[in-house]
């Protein structure tokens, strides 16, 4: 034990008091999440604001002037609707139907926005109950376009709504039934199950990615340099400086990770504005102690069975870049196993596939965040992992007793 | 005192190094039956050309690989380095160019942990390094991380770690590699002190004058095999010749006619 505390605290101090490990193993992964989340949140900010503050141009043929229903029963002219509706819009009038080929050019070319065309006799049509038709066309390729569209819809959706309430005398009759919709269930597991989409893959990867390059450069890297062999030749058991490896490792994955996670909270109003939520309150369900107990003890374990796993493909490396391109297929299948947990919506209750080796351990996390783990499914993944990477720290000790893997240069 | 007694080690060779070899045996002999003594303050040097099987008994000796067969024991209670490799670890320090120090590190931190690896208390620890600082002249740059070190003053410092547990037997591969002659002389000289303290030590080189110079005895060792051991003046006796390197080409070419003749 006092063998594997030494190795632990040189570990440690390696990582500790060299500042470029310092750096990409606890600065750069949070800094990346959020200037790469910030950067997405900005930008799609500005989209907004762009569109905002952006004036479109519309051309209206034939624009309906006022509609004489009957006495104090007129709809107002469609022009005077659209101002309302915009703080800021150029807006042209146009009665000549043969520039209406022209001006379908000019949509063509962005140059207008929108182009709505009202039939010739449109206010007659109204009045006569002969449907007119309206055509409006827009730019498929411009987004300003395309909103000014849109917006346009619900324009000419409350004018036909105000030329339909003075038509008839009792509108109401139109309206055959009401809807009401009431949210039923545990709307807090419905808000659990977002999380449980995304943060078992973010998870994985961070564990995964924490532990790889501290993992990487304490074995392979050592070996590359020959320092292990001094390690080699002096009292300590193979199975003390497995250990202590396998320990120092996983605690500086763990820590990793959880420098990535601030970076990853200190960006969730961004993350919730990119993801469409306005306050970010789908992100935030209410999770109890047992939650986080066994959100912990999976990580726990989670993170022993990857570090297990990079120091034996390490060991038998015989440089830092050749275990990177071995480890890469090893970090290509979790990502692959959390990427399919994070399609799969139902959350298996049957205890088989919480046997499997990696794929358990996204599928508990899935579970634990969507409310759905099951105290023995919990129970058989920690089981089954620990069995797991008991065995391969067995196979990493027999690695350091032999003298093929250990001196291979 | 240090018992090898009938090391025998053979590796498997790749396809690459059969062609390197220019043979068609997928296997090599690398040490032959090796067997030999060493007392308490002597100087015994493994004499021979490269890839004559130098490195692979000392690796043998210091536990880093395990022979095919035969063992090596410790001291008076014999302790076998084959079944007992971890408590045979803290009766001797192996030194090569092949062992490095961690580059990050300082010279008192690297000293302080392979101390604790080798279970001293902190008041030994201070003890040993403040003798071995003193005497390769580290103190100076004690607080410099090894990376910052000029190759002297790491190979003196690889010296004074390997050496925190005060070791009994010291087994140094080649141990003028590389070193310039001011830190050769240094090493030679420690190494000639530490006999003089009663200490057991076993080097590895082809170099015959520090062999002539520095070893109570020595064994030549050529294809694997032990052919000859003695003292300078035994093997010169028995050989016929004025000195060392002389010898060394007549049990050279000896082996080969023989090896010939078998062939």
């Amino acid at each position: 034990m006092k063998n594997i505390m030494t190795i632990i605290r040189k570990e440690m101090a390696r990582v500790f008091t060299d500042k470029g490990m310092l750096l990409s193993l606890f600065v750069l992964p949070p800094l990346t999440i959020i200037l790469i989340y910030g950067l997405m949140g900005i930008s799609a900010e500005n989209e907004t604001d762009k569109i905002n503050e952006y004036v479109p141009t519309v051309y209206i043929v034939n624009s309906p002037e006022n509609i004489l229903f009957g006495e104090n029963k007129n709809v107002e002219q469609f022009e005077k609707l659209v101002s309302a509706s915009y703080s800021e819009i150029t807006l042209k009038l146009e009665n000549d139907i043969l520039k209406i080929e022209e001006l379908t050019k000019k949509v063509n070319n962005e140059e207008i926005d929108l182009l709505i065309v009202f039939n010739d006799a449109f206010e007659n049509n109204i009045i006569n109950k002969t449907n007119p038709e309206v055509s409006m066309y827009y730019n498929v390729n411009n987004t300003y376009s395309q909103n000014t569209f849109y917006k346009f819809q619900t324009i000419l959706g409350a004018y036909s709504d105000s030329l339909l309430n003075n038509r008839i005398d009792n509108p109401n009759l139109l309206q055959v039934f009401y809807t009401t919709t009431i949210q039923k269930g545990d709307v807090e597991k419905a808000q659990g199950q977002m999380i449980s989409m995304i943060l078992p893959m973010l998870i994985v990867i961070y564990l995964m990615a924490g532990a790889m390059g501290v993992g990487m450069e304490s074995i392979a890297g050592e070996k590359e340099r020959g320092t292990i062999a001094t390690l080699l030749v002096t009292p300590i058991k193979r199975s003390e400086l497995a250990i202590g490896k396998i320990i120092s490792i996983s605690i500086i994955g763990l820590l990793s990770t959880l420098a990535s996670f601030l970076g990853l909270v200190g960006i969730l109003p961004t993350f919730a504005k990119i993801s469409g939520e306005t306050d970010g309150a789908g992100l935030s369900p209410t999770y109890g102690p047992m939650d986080y107990i066994m959100l912990l003890t999976i990580m726990l374990v989670a993170v022993l069975l990857f570090v297990t796993l990079i120091v034996i493909i390490s060991a038998y490396s015989k440089s830092v870049k050749q275990a990177g391109s071995l480890v890469m297929p090893v970090y290509l299948l979790v990502v692959g196993a959390a990427m399919f947990n994070m399609f799969n919506q139902t959350v298996d209750e049957s205890f088989v596939p919480y046997t499997i080796p990696i794929f358990n351990i996204v599928l508990s996390l899935k579970a634990v965040f969507s409310f759905d783990l099951l105290i023995t499914n919990w129970l058989i993944t920690i089981v089954t992992t620990v069995i797991y990477t008991l065995v391969l720290i067995f196979i990493i000790q027999k690695m350091f007793r032999s003298e093929k893997i250990m001196f291979n240069k | 005192m240090l018992k090898v007694e009938n090391i025998t080690k053979t590796y498997r060779l790749g396809k690459k190094q059969m062609k390197l070899e220019n043979t068609k045996d997928s296997h090599k002999v690398a040490a032959s039956n090796v067997s030999f003594e060493v007392q308490e303050r002597e100087i015994f040097g493994l004499l021979g050309p490269n890839g004559a099987g130098k490195t692979t008994t000392l690796r043998c000796i210091s536990t880093l690989i395990k022979p095919d067969s035969g063992d090596v024991f410790i001291g008076p209670d014999k302790i076998s380095v084959v079944n007992d490799e971890d408590k045979a670890r803290g009766y001797f320090s192996f030194l090569t160019s092949e062992l490095k120090l961690e580059d990050h590190f300082t010279p008192n931190y690297l000293f302080n942990f392979f101390g604790k690896l080798y279970g001293l208390d902190d008041a030994t620890i201070e003890k040993n390094k403040e003798k071995l600082f003193n005497r390769f002249g580290i103190n100076e740059f004690a607080e410099v991380k090894v990376s910052q070190l000029s190759t002297g003053m790491k190979q003196k410092t690889s010296i004074a770690v390997s050496l925190v547990h005060n070791p009994q037997i010291i087994i140094f591969d080649e141990p003028t590699n590389g070193l310039d002659i001011l830190t050769a002389r240094t090493v030679t000289d420690y190494l000639e002190e530490l006999r003089d303290e009663g200490k057991t030590i076993i080097i590895s080189t082809h170099i015959m004058s520090l062999a002539s110079k520095l070893c109570d005895r020595i064994g030549i060792i050529i294809d694997g095999k032990i052919r000859i051991i003695g003292s300078l003046k035994e093997i010169l006796e028995k050989t016929n010749t004025n000195d060392l390197e002389e010898a060394f080409f007549i049990i050279y070419k000896r082996v080969k006619e023989e090896d010939g003749g078998a062939n």
